[in-house]
């Protein structure tokens, strides 16, 4: 066994030893044992992680797949647990522990004197073995495992105050909307194991023609490439996990959990895990482009739509919530346009900025004792320096403001758009530009409603949170500001990139990854070209919005709100998803397993199968039962009957 | 002359006779009984003429197996018949319907 | 020119009718027996005509002597007025009028000469004795009909059991058994007892 497989061995396991231990041993170890042994497990395996980079990226290892247990064989198919280290694995993972660390950090501070103290540490270890499970994969099979496990551990999460109303309700129909995602990504996985065989990717990959070249009849006399079906069904799967329109209405309810957990888990990891599958699977989209345009289309949509939806919700981390759908629609529309690096760069700074926003908003929200409505907030900056300077910071990343990591990531996203051909680009290009006004307006708003203007709070003396939860704070902000600047070069390197041997383009895609190229080659050129973009001062134009509205004169949102007031209904109804969902499925449901509860159970099984069966045997043995009289004349007399009935036939026949 | 036909037409007009005594007496068993063995009569008889109308001796044999069966038929069924009016103190075949569904 | 056959046959065959629609019609059981041992006697005489001798003798003596003897003893056992009445005999006449006109009408298909003229008939029997007579019957009963005889033996040997265990009044000890001994101890005047009675109008 080579050393690499170890590390591999270690990153991958050493979160799920954590979490059996506080998760069984609850009682013995006690809180400070909880987070202790889950903390050191979570370190092991970044240390595993950033050994990883160091071989992969600095030491040119190439890419290992090996498979560690045969977990069962039906006839030629083999389910294997196996790892496929690569540079995008190896990314994620690395991504994936970061966050978790600090996020385990991070709890200490934040989940003090809970009564489920060590189930959460235990849960927050096993949400990081799953995903790293979901993302060191080498076949469908244990991808789809770490895609369950992820979403279990984040239905308990979410529902991790389940004794609250708004928990519990939140957490099921985060279960129920990730099982239409799945149930579209299992029938993916499916039909890639029947048309090829195999679940493995390389094995899959292999076969990319002759998925090209067959066509499946969807309906009588229509029929469509099977690559078509199969990339359409996973992302389906994506499209619950990463939570687009219109599966992504679980996100915002998902804000009911312990506020790391958004940050870890519903902004920077498992979220973008639909991001990384199309990723992983770019040798199948690359030849499904109808299926890109349709990821272009939502993706794009949803990065407007669910921005502006943000403009308007009052709760922080509603808002934030909001955001991250916005830039979730970022990526996926980067995926749609072939731009995979960039989709992948993008996750990357979004996980820094992301959680480093969500975690300072729960940095505000334990200072204000669990108050998380921004209109009772405002001022917090002079009581509390270290979370403003770094809310800051990720607001500037998230704005995309150079040189934070956000500018980077997300002018690359709006350039690879522009320069694609597929049908929706124009739609998509649009709807990128406003979102990049509209990200900028809520995240400065929110800036302003909690940092700035007079303090509303009324709840008792604001005090800067302590070191557990500022340590975090501190080095997320680094990985905002720096990580975009680190990565961008070798990210958009044109031949030898940091993920190009990863991830397959079609040479049109190849001629748009090379032209976004151009300006990092040339240097820092970059922040100078900022300026020639018209995201940026759109960007510029979002912060002054916000700066009038919520500094200079704060009537201003009320008359907007007032003069468009339709417009500013439908936002406020989250453009009706919710109830659109309320009607059609649960009432539509509702009414027709009533009818069926009423016809086909109580009518045709109870009263005409069950009872009916039951009453015709007994009007029947009722009937009959006549004939039995238990008088001797009456047998004769049907003897002599049959007699003469048996001469006539006899006579003529 | 064998007579074969008017034997027959004999056999078939006890037989007849014994049916309808059969169902117009339908309540005593005594009479039920005698009516059977009228229709075993009528039956031998026919049993017999065509014996010496085909001189085989097969129908004879038939005949007395018919009798011996009858017999023991009469015997046991005056014994039940018996025993029925010992207990119930009646004849009356109206009074035994145990048999009813 | 009428022959004696003929002339006994008719004979005896209006008597056998006559006798048995007694049987059925007789109100009193007792007259209904004596008319069932008449149409048996009649019967026999005709069955003597077809030359089966032997059965004709078994059916007055075993018929005649045993089993209506039986039925005598059996009807006379009971009381004339616990015989139940006949009640609702007309209800049942349509009934009987359409199945006597089946049996009527499948009599008259089957009995038409046609139906026998081809078959192989002899006129008459000349052996050295009657065809059914006891030697014949013998013959024939104790080689080809060995095993139904033997099969007969044991119906009645069956019957007799049956009927003995039917009629016992007390089973001792699930066994019936002879007692020899009160058999011969026994003295007339404890079985039966003589009342002096006025005699009864009817």
């Amino acid at each position: 066994m080579k050393p690499i497989h170890i590390i591999t061995e270690v990153l991958v396991f050493s979160p799920l030893v954590g979490a059996i231990i506080s998760g069984l041993f609850a009682k013995k170890i006690g809180p400070r044992g909880a987070h202790y042994i889950t903390i050191s497990y979570v370190f092991c395996a970044f240390i595993a992680a950033c050994a990883l980079v160091n071989l992969s990226y600095f030491g040119n290892v190439p890419s290992v797949n090996f498979t560690l247990y045969n977990w069962l064989s039906t006839g030629s198919t083999n389910f294997q647990v196996g790892f496929l280290v690569d540079r995008l694995s190896i990314m994620m993972a690395f991504i994936v522990t970061f966050i978790s660390l600090l996020v385990h950090i991070y709890s200490i501070g934040y989940m003090k004197g809970d009564k489920g103290y060590q189930r959460f540490f235990s849960y927050v270890s096993l949400f990081t073995f799953a995903m790293l499970a979901l993302v060191m994969a080498n076949n469908c099979m244990q991808l789809f495992f770490g895609w369950e496990g992820v979403g279990v551990v984040s239905y308990l999460l979410i529902g991790f105050w389940f004794h609250r109303d708004s928990a519990a309700s939140g957490s099921l129909k985060a279960f129920l909307v990730n099982r239409v995602g799945d149930f579209g990504f299992i029938l993916g996985i499916a039909a890639l194991l029947a048309s090829t065989g195999s679940l493995d990717y390389n094995k899959i990959f292999l076969h990319t023609q002759s998925l090209v070249s067959h066509s499946v009849n969807i309906l009588p006399h229509v029929s469509i490439p099977l690559i078509d079906l199969v990339c359409f069904c996973l992302f389906i799967g994506a499209m619950g996990k990463s939570a687009q329109i219109p599966l992504h209405i679980w996100l915002p309810e998902s804000m009911e959990g312990p506020t790391p957990i958004s940050a870890l888990i519903h902004a920077a990891t498992m979220v973008t895990a639909g991001i990384y599958m199309i990723t992983r699977m770019s040798p199948l989209f690359e030849y499904a482009p109808d299926v890109l345009n349709i990821i272009l289309f939502i993706g794009s949509s949803g990065a407007l739509l669910l921005g502006l939806v943000g403009l308007v919700q009052n709760d922080i981390k509603k808002v934030v919530a909001y955001s991250t759908l916005s830039q979730l629609g970022y990526m996926i529309a980067a995926t749609g346009a072939s731009a995979y690096a960039v989709g992948m760069f993008h996750l990357v700074t979004h996980a820094f900025f992301k959680a480093l926003l969500f975690l300072g908003a729960g940095s505000v929200i334990v200072a204000l004792h669990h108050e998380q409505d921004m209109r009772r907030m405002g001022g917090l900056r002079h009581y509390m320096p270290v979370t403003f300077w770094t809310f800051l910071i990720g607001t500037l990343a998230l704005t995309a403001v150079p040189p934070f990591a956000g500018f980077f990531s997300k002018d690359a996203i709006i350039e690879a758009v522009s320069l694609s051909e597929l049908p929706c680009a124009t739609w998509a290009i649009f709807c990128l530009n406003i979102g990049a006004f509209v990200t900028s307006l809520y995240s400065f708003r929110a800036l302003f409603m909690t940092f700035f203007g007079e303090t509303r709070y009324t709840g008792g003396k604001i005090t800067e949170s302590t070191w557990t939860i500022c340590l975090p704070l501190f080095l997320l902000a680094i990985g905002s500001i720096c990580s975009g600047y680190i990565l961008a070069p070798s990210i958009f390197m044109p031949l030898d990139g940091l993920l190009s041997s990863v991830i397959y383009l079609s040479p049109d895609a190849a001629n748009v990854a090379n032209d976004l190229a151009i300006p990092y080659t040339v240097g820092d050129g970059v922040f100078f070209e900022a300026f020639e973009h018209l995201p940026f001062w759109l960007t510029l134009l979002g912060f002054i919005t916000a700066y009038y509205s919520y500094i200079v004169n704060k009537d201003f949102p009320n008359i907007i709100a007032a003069k468009f007031s339709l417009f500013y209904r439908v936002l406020i109804a989250k453009f009706g998803f919710d109830t659109f969902n309320e009607w059609f499925f649960v009432k539509g449901l509702k009414r027709i397993s009533t009818s069926c509860y009423k016809v086909g159970d109580m009518l045709l099984i109870d009263k005409i199968l069950v009872h009916g069966s039951a009453n015709e045997v007994l009007s029947a043995s009722g009937f009959l039962r006549k004939f039995q009289t238990g008088y001797l004349y009456h047998y004769t007399f049907g003897m002599v009957l049959g007699l003469a009935i048996f001469i006539l036939v006899v006579l003529y026949i | 002359m064998s007579l074969l036909i008017e034997y027959l037409v004999l056999g078939a007009v006890l037989f007849v006779i014994s049916l309808f005594g059969l169902i117009i007496n339908r309540k005593n068993v005594i009479a039920l009984l005698m009516c059977i063995e009228l229709m075993l009569l009528a039956v031998n008889t026919n049993f017999v003429a065509f014996s010496n109308y085909y001189h085989d001796l097969s129908g004879q044999i038939f005949v007395f197996f018919v009798l011996a069966v009858a017999a023991a038929e009469s015997a046991i069924g005056l014994a039940i018949f018996v025993l029925m009016y010992r207990s119930r103190a009646t004849v009356d075949l109206d009074a035994m319907a145990e048999l009813k569904g | 020119m009428i022959d004696i056959v003929t002339l006994v046959f008719y004979q005896f065959a209006v008597i056998l009718l006559v006798a048995a629609t007694l049987v059925v019609v007789s109100k009193n059981p007792v007259k209904s027996v004596l008319s069932l041992v008449l149409a048996f006697f009649a019967s026999s005489v005709l069955w003597m005509l077809q030359q089966a001798e032997f059965l004709s003798l078994a059916l007055i003596f075993v018929y005649i002597g045993a089993v209506m003897t039986l039925f005598l003893f059996v009807v006379l056992m009971i009381n004339a007025d616990k015989i139940p009445s006949r009640n609702r005999v007309w209800a049942f006449f349509p009934f009987l009028i359409a199945i006597a006109s089946v049996f009527v009408y499948a009599f008259y298909r089957a009995f038409s000469p046609d139906n026998f003229s081809s078959l192989q008939s002899f006129s008459s029997y000349d052996g050295p004795t009657m065809l059914g007579s006891a030697e014949n019957i013998s013959s024939v009963l104790y080689t080809d009909y060995v095993i139904a005889f033997e099969l007969v033996a044991i119906l009645l040997l069956i019957a007799i059991i049956a009927s003995i265990a039917l009629s016992k009044r007390e089973v001792q000890a699930g066994r019936i058994k002879q007692r020899i001994s009160n058999q011969v101890a026994a003295d007339p005047k404890s079985r039966i007892r003589m009342v002096k009675m006025e005699a009864e109008d009817k």
